[in-house]
Parts: C-alpha cells; sequence; structure tokens
C-alpha cells in the first residue's frame, strides 16, 4: 500500500525551479553552440543545476535528521 | 508503491527509446556536410552527445513540469520523491556530461570562431577563393580536414587541449561582456612548433633547396618565424564596431 501524499516542502519546490531554469540555460548549447550558449550553459545552467542538487540534499538531510536516522 | 501494469510499462520504455534515437536522428540529419553520408551512416559521437543532451533536457523538464504541478496540487507520494531525485540529480548530470561532451568539440569548428562577430573577417577571408593569405590556402585546400581555426593555435602535447579551451573561454568571457580592444592581437607570437607538427618532416620542409641547412635549427627554435617567408596568415585586422 503506498503512503498518502505529504506536503511538499518550499525547498523541492524550489529545487524543481531551479533545475528547470538550469535546463532551459543548459538546452540552448545542445541546439547551436554558440559564445553566448556556451557561457549560459557553463555560468549560469550549471550553478542552477547544483542549486537545485544542493537544496534537495538539504531536504534529505533534514528529513532523516527529523526522523533521527542520522 | 502502485505499479503500473505490464503491458503500460512496456510500451512507456518503447515509447521513451523512440524519442531518444529520434532526437538523435535529428541532431544528426541537422549537421551540415558538403559529401553525402555513407549507407548505414549513425552519425558522429557528437551527434549522439547532442542529440541525447537535448533529449534528456526535454525529459527532464517534462518531468519536472509534471512533478511541481503533482507537489502543488496533492503533495508527493514516496515514489514521487524518487523521481525528484532523478530530476534533479541524475537527468542533470546526464545534460551537463552531454552539453560538455557536445559544446566543447562543437566550440573547435570555424562555425563556432565565427559565431563572434570579431571572427567575421577572418572567417570570410578563408571561404574567398581568391584569398592568397596562408590560412585561406590551407582552408581551401584542405590542408587541414576539419576545425581549421583550432588547429593551427593550439598548441599539441599532453596539456594543449586544456591550454587552448581555457584561453578560449576568456575569449568567450571577454567577448561576452566586451571587454576587448580593436584591432584584435594574437596574444603571443605565432610559434614554429604548430606549423612543423605537420610539416615538420614533409620533403618540402627538408628539402635544401627551399630551407637551407643553416637556416634550420633556427626555424626549429622559432628564432626565425615561419611566418616571416610565408605569411601574411590572416587579412590585416580592421577596426570593427564592438
Amino acid at each position: 500500500m503506498s503512503a498518502p501524499p505529504q506536503k511538499t516542502s518550499a525547498l523541492v519546490r524550489l529545487s524543481l525551479a531551479t533545475t528547470a531554469l538550469g535546463v532551459l540555460t543548459s538546452l540552448p548549447v545542445l541546439v547551436r553552440e554558440t559564445a553566448y550558449t556556451l557561457v549560459l550553459f557553463m555560468f549560469l545552467g550549471q550553478p542552477l543545476f547544483a542549486a537545485g542538487f544542493a537544496f534537495f540534499t538539504w531536504v534529505v538531510f533534514r528529513d532523516l535528521r527529523r526522523k533521527e536516522l542520522l | 508503491m502502485n505499479r503500473r501494469p505490464r503491458p503500460v510499462r512496456v510500451v512507456l520504455a518503447a515509447l521513451t527509446a523512440l524519442y531518444l534515437a529520434l532526437s538523435v536522428a535529428l541532431a544528426a540529419a541537422g549537421t551540415e556536410t558538403t559529401v553525402p553520408r555513407p549507407h548505414g551512416w549513425i552519425g558522429t559521437a557528437e551527434d549522439w552527445a547532442r542529440g541525447l543532451g537535448i533529449a534528456f533536457a526535454l525529459l527532464d523538464l517534462a518531468l519536472v513540469v509534471s512533478l511541481w504541478r503533482s507537489a502543488h496540487v496533492s503533495g508527493l507520494t514516496r515514489a514521487m520523491k524518487q523521481l525528484v531525485f532523478f530530476a534533479v540529480v541524475i537527468l542533470p548530470l546526464a545534460i551537463v556530461f552531454f552539453g560538455y561532451s557536445y559544446g566543447l568539440e562543437a566550440s573547435k569548428s570555424v562555425e563556432a570562431c565565427g559565431s563572434c562577430h570579431t571572427m567575421t573577417p577572418y572567417v570570410q577571408n578563408l571561404h574567398d577563393p581568391k584569398s592568397d593569405t596562408l590560412a585561406a590556402l590551407h582552408y581551401k585546400n584542405r590542408f587541414i580536414q576539419q576545425n581549421h581555426c583550432y588547429t593551427c593555435h593550439t598548441d599539441y602535447g599532453m596539456f594543449g587541449t586544456v591550454k587552448a579551451k581555457w584561453e578560449g573561454l576568456g575569449h568567450t568571457v571577454r567577448y561576452t561582456t566586451g571587454a576587448y580592444k580593436l584591432p584584435l592581437k594574437i596574444a603571443h607570437p605565432y610559434p614554429n612548433w604548430r606549423c612543423l607538427n605537420c610539416h615538420g618532416a614533409s620533403q618540402k620542409f627538408l628539402d635544401p633547396a627551399k630551407h637551407p641547412q643553416e637556416d634550420m635549427a633556427d626555424l626549429v627554435t622559432g628564432k626565425t618565424s615561419c611566418l616571416d617567408c610565408h605569411g601574411p596568415p590572416h587579412p590585416r585586422p580592421q577596426k570593427a564596431s564592438k
């Protein structure tokens, strides 16, 4: 039996939003490689992915501590 | 956790595989070429990196939008949280990997160099059939097969590529921020070893009638530049508006 849905943390939504922005800034370099798209991918896309990952990691860490598994 | 019936999962897996294959095929089809592809052509590693990168990016975007809607409407179940991990960690890693695989390789092409308008006169000169600059001679006679700018402006050896990428990144940032002066000047004197990497062992270079033995040491050490006799490499730099 599946667990009931839980209220979603704002950090999870922030993580999803930054990941979506990361995808949108990374996609142009794959469609057409230029100086601008490469800079966008390297200096904006990657930090956004990293931020999304960091937010999600924090949520997981917080949940584990709350359940006293850490 | 609710699992979908097997036929549905098989159809979903097949549709995903078809979507990935179509993305790669479209990326490969978009590549410019002057020679027809050989029979059975399935694209280059670059085409595959590009296609898979686009496919994963679109998959990630669809997944993130779907999870966002679920989170907004009813909250996330345990299975959905696993999908968040997939959307926020696994797929972005794949996108970054394929983005670099394609982006760094594509940045070697003449088209990539020409995408900065400051390079337009140099790229136009390469395509000019009447031009007799050294770069144009190499380009139109296909002395270099591909990535013409990159081949002549990269040092060889283990760190040549790293150095070229690092300098290229600097060029890209300066171009994007407008932190450069016109007319453009080469940062360092052009080293002979870049020429000698291809020409060093050729009969033309070793022919004493063309390169006397007494000059050879100066050519090899770079004391005498190849461009002193074989230049100019490019048209004279012009002042262009930023």
